[in-house]
């Protein structure tokens, strides 16, 4: 979009929509986001193959346009390792993630503006659901399905576990959440670690039975961030925008078809704990 | 004529047969065929749609990452240009990503026609690559038709291999079912023309379909109707004649002298066979100078002039009927109703019925059929008379003719049982002809080789099988039951019928004893020696010449031949005399007989040699013998006038192989051992080797 048509375009749209609030919200947007590209870059991590990805968080960001006048793409690298890649060379805008919090990460400086809604990340070390193995002591010597060496709940915190308790498995990467629950289901493996809201919906939907034999304390869910490079009335507007889903009737519609509980408010700080973990890991 | 009505029943049974079966062949091959088709549009389709869904997934997962590199890797590994004409990711604004096409037109191997006919949609297959409302970009397949194409056609062709195998089938089937529901038709036909031709006891069996039933009761009926018909006509024929139209006219039969006994005693039977016995019967012999023969009334006079008026008529199919006659002009005879009496062409004579008085009324034809009728009954007779005659008499002279005959005669039927013996058959196989009929020839005699004992064929089954003569083989003998025989020589030929047939068989033989006894004398003579009675140097060359050529033919036995020089013989000749000489020779080839097998071949070849043949012998077994030979001519002792005389015997002895040349090779082998005996000391057997043809070969 052409950066001189942007507040014409808002404009249009405003006059269309015959709404008086979001068209002075929206003519201080354009008045901010003038001296701006009007296409953003908003990242997720990959936690499932990237048409799931782009079937749950396009509809977000077009949401997400049509409340900031901001036009989204999303935009992630093709394996986790290259999608924290290029959050480390701060070619987001925006981030989904959690892996941000490793110190490695720290130059890119993203700060968190609200967290996914519905409750705390969990993870879980489950195994099938007719396996012999009910305690961690059990997977001594066997093989454990992780996402990624990344994953923050499903490998970071369980391998801290693991270590603590002197249990040594075999240790198989399978890029994603449901790449280890898959490697489950089909018996490669004697145990995954996943997160128990993935989980909880790879179950549900049939693809699996698993029975729990670790669950870690809850940690903060994973945040939406923004680049320090974004100017702050943008950031807000996503910002208040992510967080006023559910009071939004189109927003509400959106969880609801998305089958999701939206995003809730956060502080930088409720992330220490994940530094620590992180930085355990050096 | 309309075209269909020459074709028979069964013949348009079986085209419509063709016509449906075929109507359904093309019917089915042509749903096939549309079948085929629309497989292959469906095909075509699903199989777009099938590669766009399966490679959508995976498409849009790069193109959502901004993978083009897998996008394009994918779209490479997956494109192939026998089954794509293209390939193609294009991305949300429309720009090419990869567009793969195929470089040659992979033409299927199928006719043009068949393409031109299933018109495979070219439409390419397409796929929006979208998630989450984002179009990401689009999936462009065009599928090659190659592969739906040869598909249909495999499945064309099949569908018509089917479809041709049924059809012979049904073909089979209804030329069966056609040919078993025409039999009772063709069996219905044969018993029509059996009752067209007047054999009305012909019934028709209902073994058909139902419909054959009904035809077979309609005609059954008529038949029955008919028959009862002619029974009623044939009543009223019998009544009519019974009723004695006739019966007041009066029959003459005219003929010649010799017959007209036979033709008056004929007509008289005939008229009483028909119920017409009144005495009115008459005869006249045709020259009319012997006086009427009469019996009840007397016929006028001029009714034999009125027979001979009839002379004419003979040669008419009809009778000659007058019934209304001037009284002026035949003097008394009022109505005339005449036939001739003839049969197959020869006519004996007329028979004639009149009366006096005229009548108003032409003659019934009943009446006219009854005196042909009278008159061919009396040809007949008269025919059959003559030929039984005829043949009485033949047979009587064959009979006698072959009693004269010297040769024995043998007459057989086709199965070649005996018929007929003359009496020299009799004497020769001592058996009568009474208890010989019926039987075949070999089973009451036997017939063989005189010298090899051997059955030889029956002559007379011999020519019945071949239909025509044969001659007995050469040296044939009669063994009669009692054992004894005689040498015969016959022949034996087929007795054909009229119309070609062979109806039996004879055989001519005779007693040859003696001519055949002088003729083995003669060749006793010429073949063997006066003195010594052993062959002679001609009958011991044709064993020699037979002994290797048996040899020569693969025989793997050696034969030996040994030529033997009395020594000493010329003292015992010159000194006694000849007649010494003579009973010298006669008992050494009794001597060497006494020493040699029955199979041994012994000649006196001419003064004191003799030749000796040893077949199937080794050369040990053969030096054996002619060491024998030598041992006891030297032990023998002659005595004559008082003296004795000691002789010996040298013997060549050549070894008849396989690889002999000849006869003279072979007596000249033995020829030059023989010398080497006699100059190495007499009285001994030397073998033939090849050094002794440097030595020279003179006696």
């Amino acid at each position: 979009m052409n950066i001189f048509n942007a507040p014409l375009l808002f404009l249009q749209r405003a006059a269309q929509r015959q709404l008086l609030k979001p068209m002075v919200f929206g003519a201080g947007l354009a008045f901010l986001t003038a001296g701006h590209a009007t296409e953003m870059s908003f990242g997720v991590l990959n936690q499932q193959p990237p048409t799931e990805t782009a079937a749950l968080w396009n509809p977000i960001l077009t949401y997400l346009k049509d409340k900031t006048g901001i036009e989204f793409r999303l935009k992630m690298g093709a394996t986790v390792q290259e999608t924290d890649a290029m959050s480390a060379r701060g070619e987001f805008d925006f981030l989904y993630s959690n892996h941000i919090f490793d110190p490695e990460f720290d130059a890119a400086n993203y700060r968190p503006i609200a967290k996914w809604g519905g409750g705390p990340l969990i993870g879980q070390v489950v195994v099938d659901s007719n396996s012999p193995i009910s305690t961690l002591k059990d997977l001594e010597g066997k093989k454990v399905a992780f996402p990624s060496k990344d994953a923050f709940i499903a490998y970071m915190v369980p391998r801290s576990v693991l270590k603590q308790a002197d249990v040594k498995v075999e240790t198989v990467f399978s890029a994603s959440q449901q790449g280890a629950a898959v490697q489950l289901s089909s018996g490669r493996v004697a145990a995954a670690s996943i997160n128990k809201l993935f989980s909880e919906r790879y179950q549900a939907e049939g693809k699996g039975s698993f029975r729990v034999i670790y669950e870690t304390e809850p940690w903060p869910n994973l945040p939406v961030l923004a680049h320090p490079r974004i100017p702050k009335p943008q950031v807000d507007a996503v910002k208040e925008a992510l967080l006023g889903l559910p009071q939004d009737p189109a927003g509400k519609q959106l969880l609801e078809k998305l089958k999701i509980k939206g995003f809730a408010s956060v502080t930088d700080s409720e992330y220490d704990n994940t530094r620590r973990v992180y930085r355990e890991k050096l | 004529m309309p075209l269909h009505r020459p074709l028979s029943l069964r013949l348009r049974l079986l085209l419509a047969a063709a016509l449906v079966i075929t109507l359904h062949a093309v019917g089915s091959i042509t749903m096939d065929v549309r079948d085929a088709r629309l497989a292959a549009h469906q095909q075509q389709e699903e199989l777009g749609q099938w590669v766009v869904a399966g490679l959508g997934d995976s498409l849009a997962n790069a193109l959502v990452v901004n993978d083009l590199a897998t996008v394009q890797s994918t779209v490479e590994r997956l494109f192939s240009g026998r089954r794509f004409l293209q390939l193609a990711v294009f991305d949300e604004a429309g720009r090419s990503i990869i567009d793969l096409r195929a470089k040659i037109d992979n033409q299927p191997d199928v006719p043009g026609w068949f393409i031109r006919f299933l018109d495979i949609n070219e439409a390419p297959s397409k796929r929006m690559l979208s998630a989450g409302g984002v179009q990401y970009g689009v999936v462009v397949a065009l599928i090659s038709p190659a592969t739906a194409v040869e598909h249909a056609w495999a499945n064309i062709k099949s569908a018509a291999g089917f479809a041709l195998l049924a059809m012979a089938l049904f073909w089979g089937a209804f030329t069966l079912l056609i040919e078993f529901s025409m039999r009772p038709l063709a069996e219905l036909s044969q018993t029509v023309h059996r009752i067209g031709s007047g054999d009305f006891t012909a019934k028709a069996h209902d073994r058909g379909v139902p419909e054959f039933g009904d035809l077979v009761r309609v005609i059954n009926l008529m038949t029955q109707q008919l028959t009862d018909l002619i029974a009623r006509t044939r009543e009223q024929a019998a009544s009519e004649i019974q009723a004695g139209r006739l019966k007041d006219f009066h029959a003459i039969t005219t003929g010649e002298q010799e017959n007209i006994d036979k033709l008056s005693a004929l007509l008289e039977m005939g008229l009483r066979h028909f119920g017409m016995d009144g005495g009115a019967a008459a005869a006249q012999t045709t020259n009319a100078s012997i006086p009427l023969l009469t019996r009840g009334q007397q016929a006028p006079s001029d009714v034999l002039a009125l027979c001979a008026k009839l002379r004419p008529a003979e040669n008419q199919a009809d009778a000659l009927a007058l019934p209304n006659l001037s009284a002026a002009d035949t003097d008394g005879v009022g109505a005339l109703l005449a036939a001739p009496v003839a049969f197959a062409g020869r006519t004996y004579g007329t028979v004639c019925f009149w009366r006096a008085q005229p009548q108003d009324t032409a003659f019934h034809r009943v009446d006219m059929e009854f005196v042909n009728l009278i008159g061919q009954w009396m040809g007949f007779s008269l025919e059959q008379e003559g030929s039984e005659r005829q043949l009485w008499e033949e047979k009587e002279r064959l009979l006698v003719t072959l009693a004269s005959i010297g040769d024995a005669v043998v007459a057989t039927d086709t199965a070649g049982r005996i018929t007929f013996l003359n009496a020299i058959a009799e004497d020769l196989i001592a058996v009568p002809l009474q208890d010989a009929k019926g039987y075949r020839l070999d089973e009451i005699c036997n017939l063989v080789h005189e010298h090899t004992r051997k059955p030889i064929p029956n002559p007379i089954m011999d020519c019945l099988e071949k239909g025509h003569r044969v001659e007995l083989a050469a040296h044939g003998a009669l063994v009669r039951r009692d054992g004894t025989e005689c040498p015969i020589e016959d022949s034996a030929a087929p007795i054909f019928s009229l119309d070609g047939q062979i109806v039996g068989a004879v055989m001519v033989f005779r007693d040859v004893t003696e001519s055949r006894c002088v003729a083995n004398q003669m060749e006793h003579l010429a073949s063997h020696d006066p003195l010594t009675n052993l062959p002679n140097r001609r009958a011991f060359g044709e064993n020699l010449n037979r002994v290797l050529t048996g040899a020569k033919c693969g025989s793997n036995k050696t034969h030996a031949l040994c030529f033997i020089d009395l020594d000493h013989f010329k003292a015992v000749n010159d000194t006694c005399g000849h007649a010494a000489g003579d009973a010298l020779l006669q008992q050494v080839a009794q001597l060497f007989l006494e020493n040699l097998r029955g199979t041994d071949v012994l000649a006196r070849l001419g003064g004191d040699e003799f030749g000796l043949i040893l077949a199937h012998v080794s050369e040990e077994q053969a030096l054996e013998t002619a060491e024998r030979i030598c041992t006891a001519v030297r032990d023998f002792n002659f005595g004559w006038g008082g003296r004795i005389f000691k002789i010996g015997a040298s013997i060549g002895l050549a070894l008849v192989e396989q690889t002999a040349q000849s006869t003279d090779e072979l007596i000249r082998q033995a020829d030059a051992a023989c010398y080497e005996a006699k100059h190495g000391g007499r009285s001994r057997v030397c073998p033939y080797r090849a050094a002794l043809d440097q030595k020279p070969a003179d006696n």
